[in-house]
């Protein structure tokens, strides 16, 4: 009875002991793999006596007050999550730091709303960026990629309507679509957006605003709107469609001369270039305008191919990257428009992807380009998905046209130079008058 | 994944300790206690390890907070692999970044102060450095005006009100050069030499080379007006750290040696400045309660008891304001406000009850963060609203001056 007794409770202890040393060797693991994984705290920075004066100063009225600097006994408010500083790992991160200084004293003392970490990381990346000097490399939020993705797609689901931001910040309809459900609503160039389903948009960034308008094709969209001459705000419903943004406008002239304006490279460029092109040599014209004009570019892949359009070998483009690599796209024989006589319009708003286009067919001397001095960008922008849906373009190359020529900065001067008559008061002249294209149109008839 | 291959080579270990407890065991069968020590042995190995894994488990479950800035960092690692043409330097990113950080927080007296210039500016807060004595203001125009201070090496050489400023020992001025630039450039060791090119049309830009001398700012001025010697005028610029006695000294001066009966205390383009300075002008003219009380984040209210010994607690007051009326100048016009002690005279004031706390950074770098705001007696904000003066009188027009003539018409009944 008693060796049991002792039995049991040797048993017992013996048991308890182990399941002690289990759950040690439990927390040790589970402490080990912690450690592993690296958290630690930045000593925070002292808040430092700087003489204890402050004159405001006497150049602008900018009021300073300055209290004494007090020792900071840092109790944040229960309310107020901080973010944890991170331990620099890299130089960089260490060159970093003062940021998370600044931070952290702002985080434990300012008086007033702190924004979300998100929007923190937003500015510091934009701030980042400034000190490029480069207007080119930007950032792009989640919610300003997904819109501009769309765009380059060519095809959106929405209202069918040109947008912006006007002088004092409303969003503003600038031009419905022609037969697109805006139109067909009842909406007018010019209109302002206040409100989408009832949320007020105003003060809301401009791609806010088209985030809310666009949606699935069949849903309803309700849009509070101010009309000017109107004395009360009024709600239109538009039933949102599958749209296409046309970017491709051709026509066959009566005097035999066919017209394409290309309005940007998205990355449909080459298709609907390519149908256009079809079309129009079905009817076997004598010389085909190509106008570039106001054409702001978009994908290089798409300069390429519909520069190719028109070239049967050679070189259209070369870029040189920033580590000295380069390379340079070849034309390929067995394209539609290769023998067609072609004139290419371009302007100051004739940029990037449209200047490697007309920069090709002028040095390959496959086209006679007539208008103004193109804007002149040269560079190439990569594009990178960040991990949280964000978006960086970062001017990564130079491109160079077939004969070596930079355009960045400079433009491509026209083969023949036409400028864009000067709009007076007095002398308002015809509306539609076109003096870029008629010097085209001579130049087929003359040939020169 | 680094973390699986070490579970993977954990879990050999523990093939490893489980082979060897078998072998053990099996050669040393006659002893039990080998067999519990093995089974024990075994047992910690497997907690060790289940410890292990229900961390990383633990890990993947609650997705640790994405590290803080992480984006930030993916999108500089894409600029340094492509970027084509210079990169800026570490601290220049980082200044920029910060910058951009803060303007978020939409609060204009929340910024950050680089290194060259938070030297600029302890310099001012001392109230003296090594300069030309002279205040720097931009006008309409966009150019950079002088006013020199009374009796500075600046109006000794001859500069007038007015006078623009070009150049500053041949580094021109244009439009992309900040004020702070401007002044870094005259300020320097006081006898060293700076020469100035000026403009005063119709005369030809000429250059003026003086001495920089310390300069003190006076913050007081004082005088009985000319008009009603019975009222004493005192004129509050700052609040500076030697405001507190220049106060005094002045009201000694004006109520007893010159024997004015009555007061006006012009706060009119008296941006701040010091607290504790501001708290003891106000105790100048009060008895009792407190001047402010001071809301600050995560910390009990603190108040600021008027001060004993006020030479001037009973003498009829009038306080200039206007829209340049800002900070401490508010708190000590809106103490005197609340206890009825004054009647303010002039315009709405600008609305700035915040407190910057400067904080110094590890790279010679500052920060001031609005760490606190400020409530008059009655509990009034004043960010924002600034104060309304008891009887509204629009600003001076020309040489006449419609406050301070107000104020005396209402001392004078």
């Amino acid at each position: 009875m008693d060796s049991t007794l002792r039995n049991v409770i040797k048993f017992t202890l013996a048991g308890l002991l182990v399941l002690a040393l289990t759950a040690t060797a439990f927390v040790a693991g589970f402490g080990s793999a912690h450690l592993l994984s690296g958290a630690d705290v930045l000593p925070m920075a002292q808040p430092v006596d700087s003489g204890g004066l402050e004159q405001p100063t006497p150049v602008s009225p900018t009021p300073t007050a300055e209290s004494p600097p007090q020792a900071d006994t840092a109790t944040p408010a229960p309310t107020r999550t901080l973010v944890p500083i991170p331990t620099p790992e890299t130089p960089d991160e260490e060159a970093f730091q003062v940021f998370w200084e600044v931070w952290d004293l702002v985080q434990r003392n300012f008086y007033g709303q702190l924004p979300d970490l998100q929007q923190v990381t937003y500015a510091a990346i934009q701030g980042m960026l400034d000190t490029l000097d480069d207007e080119y490399t930007a950032f792009l939020e989640p919610s300003v990629a997904s819109i501009l993705a769309q765009d380059a797609t060519g095809e959106f689901e929405g209202i069918g309507a040109f947008v912006g931001l006007d002088e004092a910040g409303f969003l503003e309809i600038v031009e419905p679509f022609e037969d697109g459900p805006a139109a067909q609503a009842g909406l007018l160039a010019g209109d302002r957006v206040l409100a989408v389903d009832g949320t007020s948009i105003v003060g809301d960034t401009l791609y806010e605003g088209i985030g809310l308008i666009r949606g699935p094709a069949g849903t309803e969209v309700v849009l509070l709107i101010e009309r000017e001459g109107m004395e009360n705000t009024f709600e239109v419903t538009v039933t949102r469609e599958r749209l296409e943004i046309t970017i491709v406008n051709a026509e066959m002239r009566d005097d035999g001369i066919g017209y394409i304006r290309l309005r940007e490279f998205s990355a449909k460029a080459n298709e609907s270039m390519t149908e256009a092109l079809e079309e129009l040599l079905a009817q076997d014209p004598r010389g085909i305008v190509f106008d570039l004009r106001q054409n702001p570019g978009g994908w290089l892949d798409q300069a390429v191919e519909v520069s190719d359009l028109f070239l049967d070998d050679g070189v259209i483009v070369s870029e040189r990257w920033s580590d000295g690599r380069s390379f340079s796209f070849d034309a390929q024989p067995g394209d539609l428009g290769e023998d067609v006589p072609l004139v290419v319009l371009v302007d100051r708003g004739s940029a990037s992807a449209s200047e490697i286009v007309a920069g090709a067919l002028q040095d390959r001397e496959r086209a006679v380009l007539i208008g103004e001095l193109t804007f002149g960008k040269g560079s190439v922008q990569q594009v990178f998905k960040l991990s949280d849906g964000s978006e960086l373009r970062v001017t990564a190359a130079r491109w160079f046209t077939p004969n070596d020529r930079a355009i960045h900065g400079q433009g491509i001067a026209p083969d023949i130079e036409v400028p864009w008559p000067e709009v007076s008061e007095e002398d308002v002249p015809q509306l539609d008058a076109d003096p870029q294209l008629e010097r085209a149109v001579e130049y087929f008839l003359t040939g020169e | 994944m680094p973390c699986f291959v070490l579970e993977y080579a954990n879990l050999e270990h523990i093939m490893f300790c489980v082979r060897e407890t078998l072998m053990s065991s099996s050669t040393l069968n006659s002893r039990p206690f080998m067999h519990i020590a093995g089974g024990i042995l075994l047992c910690l190995c497997l907690a060790y390890t289940a410890g292990f894994g229900a961390y990383r488990l633990w890990d993947e479950l609650h997705p640790q907070q994405q590290e803080p800035l992480g984006v930030y960092w993916e999108a500089w690692e894409r600029i340094q692999e492509t970027f084509y043409g210079e990169l800026p330097s570490p601290q220049e990113r980082t200044y920029a970044a910060v910058r951009e950080a803060l303007a978020l927080l939409d609060d204009p007296y929340t910024i950050f102060v680089e290194p060259q210039t938070r030297e600029l500016e302890r310099d001012r807060m001392r109230g003296s450095f090594g300069g030309i004595g002279a205040t720097l203001w931009p006008d309409a125009q966009g150019r950079l005006a002088l006013s020199p201070y009374p009796d500075s090496p600046a109006q000794r050489a001859g500069v007038l009100e007015g006078d623009i400023l070009l150049a500053v020992d041949g580094q021109a001025i244009t439009a992309q050069t900040s004020l702070d630039d401007v002044r870094a450039w005259v300020h320097g060791d006081v006898g060293t030499p700076v020469t100035l090119t000026l403009s005063r049309p119709p005369t030809p830009a000429f250059d003026l080379t003086l001495v920089r001398e310390e300069i003190q700012v006076p913050s007081v001025t004082w005088r009985v007006l000319d008009e009603a010697p019975q009222v004493g005028y005192l004129r509050v610029e700052t609040f500076t750290d030697r405001t507190d006695e220049e106060t005094r000294e002045a009201l000694q001066r004006v109520l007893q040696d010159a024997g004015a009966s009555c007061l006006i205390l012009d706060l009119r383009d008296n941006a701040g400045g010091l607290i504790d300075p501001a708290v003891a002008t106000a105790s100048e003219f009060l008895s009792q309660g407190v001047v402010l009380t001071e809301l600050r984040r995560g910390q009990e209210d603190r108040s600021f008891p008027v001060r004993d010994g006020g030479s001037a607690t009973d003498v009829p007051l009038v306080v200039l304001v206007n829209a340049g009326t800002a900070s401490a100048a508010e708190i000590v016009a809106g103490a005197l406000q609340d206890y009825e002690r004054a009647t303010l005279v002039g315009e709405t004031t600008f609305g700035k009850g915040a407190v910057q706390t400067i904080y110094d950074l590890s790279d010679g770098s500052s920060l001031h963060v609005t760490s606190a705001i400020w409530l008059t007696p009655d509990g009034h904000q004043i960010t924002g609203q600034g104060l309304t003066p008891d009887v509204a009188v629009p600003a001076a027009d020309g040489l006449h001056d419609p406050q301070l003539d107000r104020a005396v018409e209402i001392l004078a009944n």
